[in-house]
């Protein structure tokens, strides 16, 4: 696991978490998706949520991302409740979904202006930041294209530099690397470690379990909408009761076992 | 499945009046019997292979599971004769919808037996046969002349080309003239003999659907129609069609489909594709409720499919403003009952082309963000500020476009600059109201897993939307015609404009507190 820097440009300001749950809760007609959830992560974090299909992973990132409203409980993005001001706190996330849907007629880069203007980024900065982080991710020979003819790889690519572009304080990213080639997966890798080195805060949630052990400096396992076990890789070996060498696999296949 | 019955019932009814109508006329009954049913057989073979071709060049090569079915073991013929029957289910209802109600209507016209409809349902039979193989082996043709899978412009070109094929020889051979009239009926009115039907046959000898609409007559009046020929015809023409589509229609899509679903989707990304200038974006608007229009905008602009039906809107509208420009309103303008009447038509038309135009793409509009939702949502922008932008834009297009259009007629019906002004009032209103009702009910109810949005204008809230905006236009249209009314009577039509108004206002006000109320607890789900 990567040491955690707590200083830098992205969250200099704040002392509190970037990101808090409170109770969160939700309830869909029949099934209760995400069940009295709380957690925190903090500015130069990466934190990771894993868990089985069907644990709540992807509704509590849906609800942090502003997708979904609570049944009950809250989201505070830096201290900013997001239901209660959704324009204020979603200026401070970036958000990259499960599945990188596009505006299938506007090319790559349009779309990444369109987001630069949402998030109203100013024009020459935004092309400045589309063109070097195009380059980063090698996907500046297809931007001009309709992203109908993306690739999942280049529709993942773009999301991220779409969630990236307006240098959010909180990236919250479900499946982060599903699609990429392993060079743009190591390199997002890095992106989001000398991110956190920033000072920003990530919340990163996946099945990709190596992925999840590089880049992660807290984890949460997600059963049934509840946090099953919470802490860095040395808690929880402690909580397993496991080898100092275990990996978090082993961890999880433990965990998994017990439930 | 209740609009086509009920226009099955109409037709029925239209048809059967209209060959008792014929059955009277004596000597020109039988020649006219032969041209209706003519006439019924070739529309009923130009609409099934127009859809046979729009549908199949989708069905057939870019169906969304044609990758699956080509990587499991299923031979290419069994998954052509799967395309086919497909797309001739979906693309025979002209046989249902236009071809059943005329034999029914015929048979009850000439008191036939249960034998004449089962040889009928006989001869729909094969005629369905042949319009489906035909379908076929032109649908495959095509494919193998494009060579790429066909993208939705390719198929509307070809459409579009194979109707004004039909228009040009329906319309030049077809549709009968005086003096066509002069010649099949004339020397049977002088002499008191049948007219003859030689003529009848001559015009319609060449369409594949003469010799099923000779044998219909044949067997129904008892007059024989055809030759032996033709007679062959109706069964040889669906067989040899049917053969011609197992054999060469069945080798060119075998030929072409492999190489055809390597040129869409993911795998075609390497291939060129269309590209937007390397600009950035927005080009004309700012701001990010701005930068959203002109996505809307664009979207429209790069969609064949969504400029077609803004196309064919637009022709309706068209056919409408030449009616009202070619109409003789200046010689009605003295009469005040004719003059309220035509007024409130001009309303209650001006509302039904708002109506057309808001339920296909205003009401849709929030729902059609679709899988894409998630980038509105995650985004620091008030869903109700996107709503009142959206609704700045289509109350300035829908009043653009067919206020002056409505004014037109207006000013040539009425002379008193009073009730100009109201009429100009009342017809902004109704621009602003039905796009805003609209517009507030869809984002209201949205459904952001239907893609469709004809679907979409007909769930829930789609009707509810069009029931209250159909019943709104026409109490303006009433109000309308009362303003008319106590114009020429002397008085004022201000009391009636306030009421209008008031109305609008209301209207608007409660949709816009709706879509509010509800925007506050939506999801992108």
């Amino acid at each position: 696991m990567p040491d955690q820097g707590r200083s830098g440009a992205l969250g200099a300001t704040l002392n509190g978490p970037l990101l808090r749950l409170q109770h969160l809760t939700k309830q869909f007609t029949t099934q209760r998706a995400v069940d009295d959830l709380s957690l925190s992560v903090a500015p130069g974090e990466v934190y990771g949520l894993i868990g089985p299909n069907g644990s709540g992973k992807t509704t509590t990132v849906k609800l942090i991302a502003g997708l979904y409203r609570p049944t009950a409980g809250r989201v505070e993005v830096a201290g900013i409740d997001l239901h209660q001001e959704p324009e204020r706190a979603k200026r401070l996330l970036g958000y990259v979904p499960d599945e990188p849907f596009a505006y299938e007629r506007m090319s790559g880069r349009e779309f990444l202006h369109l987001i630069g203007e949402l998030w109203a980024v100013p024009a020459a900065e935004r092309a400045r930041k589309i063109d070097e982080l195009a380059d980063l991710f090698r996907i500046g020979s297809t931007l001009d294209a309709y992203v109908e003819s993306y690739s999942r790889g280049s529709r993942q690519k773009l999301s991220l530099i779409a969630a990236l572009l307006h240098a959010p304080r909180l990236l919250v990213i479900d499946e982060p690397i599903v699609g990429l080639d392993p060079e743009s997966a190591a390199r997002t890798r890095e992106l989001l470690a000398d991110y956190a080195a920033r000072g920003g805060a990530v919340l990163v949630c996946t099945h990709t379990l190596a992925f999840a052990e590089a880049v992660c400096h807290r984890l949460g396992l997600l059963r049934d909408g509840r946090l099953a076990a919470e802490g860095d890789l040395p808690t929880l070996r402690a909580l397993a009761g496991a080898a100092a060498g275990d990996s978090l696999e082993d961890l999880y296949l433990h965990f998994a076992a017990r439930s | 499945m209740l609009v086509f019955g009920a226009v099955m019932v109409a037709e029925y009814a239209v048809f059967r009046r209209a060959l008792f109508t014929i059955g009277e006329l004596g000597a020109a009954s039988a020649a006219l019997t032969l041209y209706f049913l003519e006439s019924v057989m070739v529309l009923i073979f130009v609409l099934a292979l127009l859809s046979f071709v729009a549908s199949g060049l989708w069905v057939y090569y870019r169906a969304r599971d044609t990758r699956l079915l080509l990587a499991a073991p299923i031979p290419l013929g069994g998954l052509y004769a799967l395309r086919s029957v497909e797309t001739f289910t979906l693309t025979s209802w002209p046989l249902g919808v236009v071809g059943l109600p005329a034999l029914l209507a015929l048979g009850a016209a000439y008191r036939q037996d249960p034998g004449f409809y089962a040889y009928g349902a006989v001869v729909l039979t094969c005629f369905a046969a042949l319009t489906g193989a035909g379908g076929a082996l032109v649908t495959t043709a095509a494919g193998a002349a494009l060579r790429r899978a066909p993208s939705r412009l390719v198929v509307a070109v070809t459409v579009a080309v194979l109707l004004v094929a039909f228009i040009a020889l329906v319309g030049r051979n077809l549709v009968p003239s005086a003096v066509d009239f002069h010649v099949m009926f004339e020397p049977g009115t002088l002499n008191g003999k049948p007219a003859s039907i030689k003529f009848i046959e001559g015009k319609f000898a060449l369409w594949p659907s003469h010799p099923f609409a000779a044998a219909l007559y044949t067997r129904a009046t008892g007059g024989p129609a055809g030759s032996a020929a033709t007679g062959w015809a109706l069964w040889l023409a669906p067989l040899g069609a049917l053969l011609g589509a197992a054999t060469l229609g069945r080798r060119l899509y075998g030929r072409t489909l492999p190489a055809m679903a390597e040129s869409f989707g993911p795998a075609a990304a390497a291939a060129p594709s269309p590209r937007a200038a390397a600009s950035g974006f927005p080009r004309w608007l700012s701001g990010p409720i701005g930068a959203l229009i002109e996505r809307d905008l664009i979207a429209i602009a790069r969609s064949p499919h969504e400029l077609g039906r803004a196309a064919f809107i637009a022709l309706l509208l068209l056919l409408y403003t030449s009616f009202i420009v070619i109409a003789p309103l200046r010689e009605v303008a003295d009469r005040p009952e004719a003059v309220a009447r035509l007024l409130l038509f001009s309303v209650i038309a001006s509302g039904y082309f708002i109506t057309a135009f808001g339920l296909r793409f205003v009401f849709p509009s929030l729902s059609l963000e679709g899988r894409v939702a998630w980038v509105f949502f995650s985004s620091p922008v008030s869903a109700f500020r996107l709503v009142m932008a959206r609704a700045a834009l289509y109350v300035s297009v829908l009043s653009v476009v067919v206020v002056p259009i409505a004014m037109i007629g207006v000013v040539r019906l009425v002379r008193e600059p009073g009730l100009v002004a109201t009429m100009a009032a009342l017809l902004l209103l109704l621009a602003a109201t039905t796009a805003t009702l609209l517009l507030a009910f869809g984002a209201a109810w949205p459904d952001f897993r239907e893609p469709n949005p004809e679907t979409l204008s007909t769930s829930g809230g789609g009707l509810a939307g069009t029931v209250i905006c159909l019943l709104y236009v026409a109490g303006m249209g009433w109000i309308a015609r009362q303003a008319a009314l106590a114009s020429t009577g002397g008085g004022s039509t201000v009391t009636w404009l306030a009421i209008g108004a008031v109305a609008s206002v209301a209207l608007i006000t409660g949709a816009l507190g709706l879509a509010r109320w509800r925007l506050r607890t939506l999801e992108a789900r």
